[in-house]
């Protein structure tokens, strides 16, 4: 449910979040078309990192 | 005790037809099973034969000064149950300030004289409050109650990055969730569940609830599927998870002992 990902691994470090503590959806090709069959599925998913990122840029 | 929390996602997944079943099947296998509705929509009593006009239930017998035991009843099949009761805004609101204290689920229960291997089913709703965060806390496994619509995809997300239950770790560990109302010939269901399964990853229950005519044809029968259709694929998919559940109870006991 929680996935550590490299990249996101310094920003969230700088705005207190542990290693490992967010969301990330590994996307494939099956995941990357049903994004664009569905825009509402893609708002979601994409949309999922950088909320959490943001509420908890206004919380800190 | 084993303590089972059911909680639906959203409202309206199905979580209180989970709670009447998984009552029913555990109790065909010779389980005592007490089914203690925290839900004021009050409608878990319908899947157990309980007249619509009959509002009675705990809450309700609280904001009426009488004792909550009084409510409690068995089924014809041997389940133990404790229905809400029909309640109004205002009386929630005077339920929830004056009457239910920080420890009040875990008293209740603790005053029932139930067996060590007994059986406690929450119905929780998906809305939370003080005595839900009290059920969560107290449950040894949560079942959260999904279908595989974007609807859910939307609160998932929103509930793994805000609520109660991602926020710590211990309620998020016993969490496993379970898909209901799966179409097979939808082809968006089947593309949810591959999003859903990426989401959730190792915390599903290996068994999906299909959408099946018998679970609603049963409810207007107020009783359940594997009473009204013991055949259907939707019955025996409630005993998988039954099973899985009882399996589950038991791998924990077996680690804890090792311990």
């Amino acid at each position: 449910m929680k996935y550590k990902k490299n990249d996101l691994d310094g920003p969230c470090k700088n705005i207190g979040i542990e290693a490992g503590n967010y969301i990330e959806i590994k996307e494939n090709e099956a995941v990357i078309k049903i994004k664009k069959k569905w825009p509402l599925v893609d708002q979601i998913i994409s949309s999922g990192i950088r909320n959490f990122v943001n509420q908890h840029n206004k919380t800190t | 005790m084993h303590i089972l929390c059911v909680q639906g996602i959203r409202a309206g997944v199905g979580a209180s037809t989970v709670v009447a079943n998984l009552a029913r099947i555990l109790r065909e296998l010779n389980q005592d099973v007490l089914v203690f509705d925290l839900n004021p929509s009050n409608l878990l009593r319908l899947h157990f034969n309980m007249d619509w006009q009959n509002s009675s239930g705990w809450a309700l017998n609280i904001c009426e000064q009488k004792s909550w035991h009084d409510a409690g009843f068995q089924c014809e099949q041997g389940v133990h149950f404790l229905p809400f009761g029909q309640i109004n805004y205002k009386n929630h609101q005077v339920l929830m300030s004056n009457y239910i204290s920080e420890n009040w689920l875990s008293d209740t229960l603790n005053s029932l004289d139930l067996l060590d291997e007994s059986w406690i089913i929450l119905n929780v709703p998906s809305e939370l409050n003080a005595l839900n965060i009290q059920a969560l806390n107290l449950s040894d496994i949560i079942l959260r109650i999904f279908e595989p619509s974007v609807a859910c995809l939307s609160q998932l997300i929103n509930s793994m990055q805000s609520s109660y239950i991602h926020n710590d770790n211990s309620l998020s560990n016993k969490s496993y969730y379970l898909m209901n109302k799966l179409m097979p010939s939808s082809e968006i269901d089947y593309e949810m569940i591959l999003i859903f399964n990426k989401v959730l990853s190792n915390k599903t229950i290996p068994v999906n609830i299909h959408f099946d005519e018998n679970i609603k044809e049963a409810f207007a029968h107020q009783t359940t599927v594997t009473l009204h259709a013991p055949n259907s694929a939707s019955a025996k998919e409630f005993r998988t998870i039954a099973i899985w559940l009882i399996s589950y109870f038991k791998r924990r006991s077996k680690n804890y002992v090792s311990e």
